[in-house]
């Protein structure tokens, strides 16, 4: 089994970028969810359920799309061996605050569905599986920072004991200050980046 | 020939009881924990709801926890039901043996943070709650009581958190990183979960009724639930008594929508059968379903269709526990290990309670009554998340297993 | 009517995040849901939460979204046979 990084995407607000190269410059703007959307825009995106997401599902939404560009996903076998592990530190935290604001003031008491859906991390896992028709194994684990070791030993198994042939995985993370995502797209094939431990920390550090 | 998981402790505290035996025992009556709200301070008290009857205080006392000390009602749900287990395993964590903590959690220290959020705001009286809001902080208080953990982590994938916590915790085991992990989940009732489920409309107005044609949405309920996986060398290593062994388990996801499952279950019956795959099971073999059965016309159907899926003609007995002990979303995973591994130790199908008539479409029904003196070798437990998170564990008796 | 089908409209497109489309988009008796809006299950919920927080109507049967929130014009004739604020 010789896994490697056939492809990684990483995102921040200013900019977008593919393989360590960048793909697209953001203009700064008001919020981070202006960010997102001038995001999505500068890449000439069109998915309008994009706008019903919160941020972390935004991010997410953009990374996947960046990641899965030209990218042949599909064998001839099911869509069920496509995996998605994901990871971050906030969790749902931005949803959950948006959300308690709605249930916040007695007097005016009206809790959102549309903000209550995006207060788990993982429904961000579920947009993306949704867009793409994944079926496949899938798992958010939150740490308090990224963490090499634990997505190399969760992605490996994943290969080696399921019928896993493609795997989206690293770290999104969205807070009130600001948000990053690398995202990789991970085969059981000789490439460039060979998926080990020391790799992902070097990538997720330049990014 | 790959590890072998083999579960030798247990532990849990929900509406139906605060350990093992009060659990057994409420299954075993017919003893729902499913009533009016007593401890969430909500206006809601009109929502029937599933609550651990302990207050903050009593865990305190139980666990010798003093005042100063900043806790959540989900670390101590978790520390009491952590301790159970680890008691039951005879196991005192320690750095020698390689053991691990993982524990599912959505709300986290959440319970506090709206209680205290006016304060967060406008005074530092309450700040040290903003620190352990987390749900990586709500584990690391637990594992930090016990100490000797050589690794922990959270898994937040919604109602499968738990099951996925057992999974991750079989698949360090069989690796060789690990030696034992106490694997399951924690959740207290709050405010922000009870309006969120409440204004999706998927609350029923009084106890549930899973797989019933009426039924009307699920009661929510909290608590927190572990068992204590180990690798065949540490078990033997110290003689421990084994209580059966994880046999096989699958994820997948449904891809159908943020909340709803799909009509034809996809992701349920792709997580079930890849469960029987590696177990090498057939269908036939399982004896019990411990379904997810969480009461809503959605649910119910979807994971009825999915199992006539993938088991055809042999349809074991299946039943949802959740109108027991409510709908524990993060610790149901957890929660329902502990019952299944119950089950199938004690020889018993746990009754689908308040279950009345057959849905249409589902060419089965549940178990409606208790049964007793039951031989079950292999029992499948299934826990589904929001976002199509969907997990299915198997597990199995020792001396069974082809 | 008119001013409410109006206030209606751009309620619906502010509360739904309905990106891209303009009041004058919406024609009063195409469906809102299925191919026309593209609207789902989660924002019927949001529109039920809108009856009752700016109109007043408490809607507890999820099911008679159906009919209420067929059209326009169905919503802006319950919200007018019905409201309380």
């Amino acid at each position: 089994m010789e896994l490697s990084i056939q492809k990684y995407c990483t995102i921040l607000p200013l900019e977008v970028g593919i393989n360590g190269h960048r793909l697209i410059d953001v203009e700064v703007q008001e919020s981070l969810e202006k960010s997102l959307v001038q995001t999505y825009r500068n890449l000439g995106l069109e998915y309008l359920k994009f706008f019903k997401m919160d941020n972390l599902p935004k991010l997410a939404t953009l990374a996947a799309e960046c990641l899965l560009k030209d990218t042949e996903l599909y064998p001839k076998t099911d869509n069920d061996n496509v995996a998605v592990v994901l990871s971050n530190a906030s969790s749902s935290l931005v949803a959950d605050a948006k959300y308690q604001q709605t249930i916040n003031d007695p007097g005016n008491y009206f809790p959102s569905p549309s903000l209550f859906v995006y207060t788990l991390p993982n429904i961000t896992i579920g947009e993306i599986c949704i867009k793409h028709k994944i079926y496949g194994e899938n798992i958010f684990l939150v740490s308090q920072s990224f963490n090499a070791e634990t997505l190399h030993l969760h992605v490996n198994e994943l290969f080696e004991k399921t019928n896993t042939r493609f795997c989206i995985t690293g770290w999104v993370e969205c807070n009130e200050t600001t948000y990053e995502a690398f995202l990789m797209l991970v085969v059981n094939e000789k490439s460039d980046n060979i998926f080990d431990i020391k790799t992902l920390e070097h990538l997720y550090k330049n990014k | 020939m790959p590890k072998q998981v083999l579960v030798t402790g247990l532990g849990i505290v929900s509406g139906i009881g605060i350990s093992v035996q009060e659990t057994l025992a409420s299954l075993l009556t017919g003893k729902s924990g499913v009533g009016v709200l007593k401890y969430l301070q909500t206006n809601h008290k009109d929502i029937p709801c599933s609550e651990v009857q302990l207050s903050d205080v009593q865990m305190r006392t139980m666990l010798s926890i003093p005042d100063s000390v900043p806790m959540n009602r989900t670390s101590l749900l978790g520390i009491l039901a952590a301790k159970s287990a680890l008691a039951n395993a005879n196991i005192t964590p320690n750095k020698a043996l390689r053991i691990g903590f993982i524990s599912g959690t959505t709300v986290g220290g959440m319970e506090k943070s709206e209680q205290y959020y006016k304060d967060f705001l406008e005074n530092d009286t309450r700040n040290e709650y903003i620190k352990i809001h987390d749900c990586g902080a709500c584990t690391e208080i637990i594992a930090d009581y016990f100490g000797g953990f050589s690794y922990v982590s959270t898994i937040s994938t919604a109602c499968s958190s738990a099951a996925n916590a057992i999974t991750l915790g079989s698949n360090l085991i069989k690796q060789g990183i690990l030696d034992c992990v106490v694997a399951g989940g924690t959740e207290c009732l709050t405010k922000f979960h009870l309006n969120g489920f409440k204004t999706l409309m998927i609350l029923d107005k009084v106890q549930c009724r899973p797989f019933d044609a009426t039924r009307a949405g699920l009661n929510l309920g909290e608590g927190a639930a572990y068992i204590v996986l180990e690798s065949e060398e540490s078990v033997k290593s110290r003689n421990a008594k084994v209580l059966c062994k994880v046999s096989g388990y699958g994820n997948a996801c449904d891809a159908y929508h943020q909340t709803a499952s799909s009509p034809d279950g996809k992701g349920a019956a792709l997580a079930m059968q890849a469960a029987l795959d590696m177990s090498g099971l057939i269908p036939s073999d399982i004896d019990y379903i411990n379904a997810h059965g969480t009461g809503t016309t959605n649910n119910d159907e979807s994971e009825g269709v999915a199992i006539m899926n993938v088991f055809g003609n042999t349809i074991p007995p299946v039943s949802s526990t959740k109108a027991f002990t409510g709908h524990t979303t993060s610790a149901s995973g957890g929660v329902e290990a502990v019952i299944s591994i119950l089950a199938m130790q004690e020889g018993f199908l746990p009754p689908n309670l308040n279950f009345k008539n057959q849905i249409e479409k589902l060419s089965f029904a549940p178990v409606s009554k208790l049964r007793r003196n039951v031989k079950i070798d292999h029992v499948m437990s299934n826990s589904f998340g929001f976002g199509g998170n969907n997990s299915a564990i198997i597990f199995s008796k020792l001396q069974e297993i082809k | 009517m008119e001013a409410l089908i109006s206030e209606l409209k751009e309620e619906i497109i502010k509360v739904l995040n309905l990106e891209g489309v303009k009041p004058e988009d919406i024609d009063n008796d195409a469906p809102l849901f299925g191919d026309g809006l593209g609207l789902d299950s989660i924002d019927a919920l949001e529109l039920i939460v809108l009856l009752e927080k700016n109109y007043g109507i408490k809607l507890e049967d999820p099911g008679k979204g159906r009919e209420i929130f067929g059209s326009i014009n169905t919503f802006a004739k319950y919200i007018s046979e019905n409201q309380k604020k």
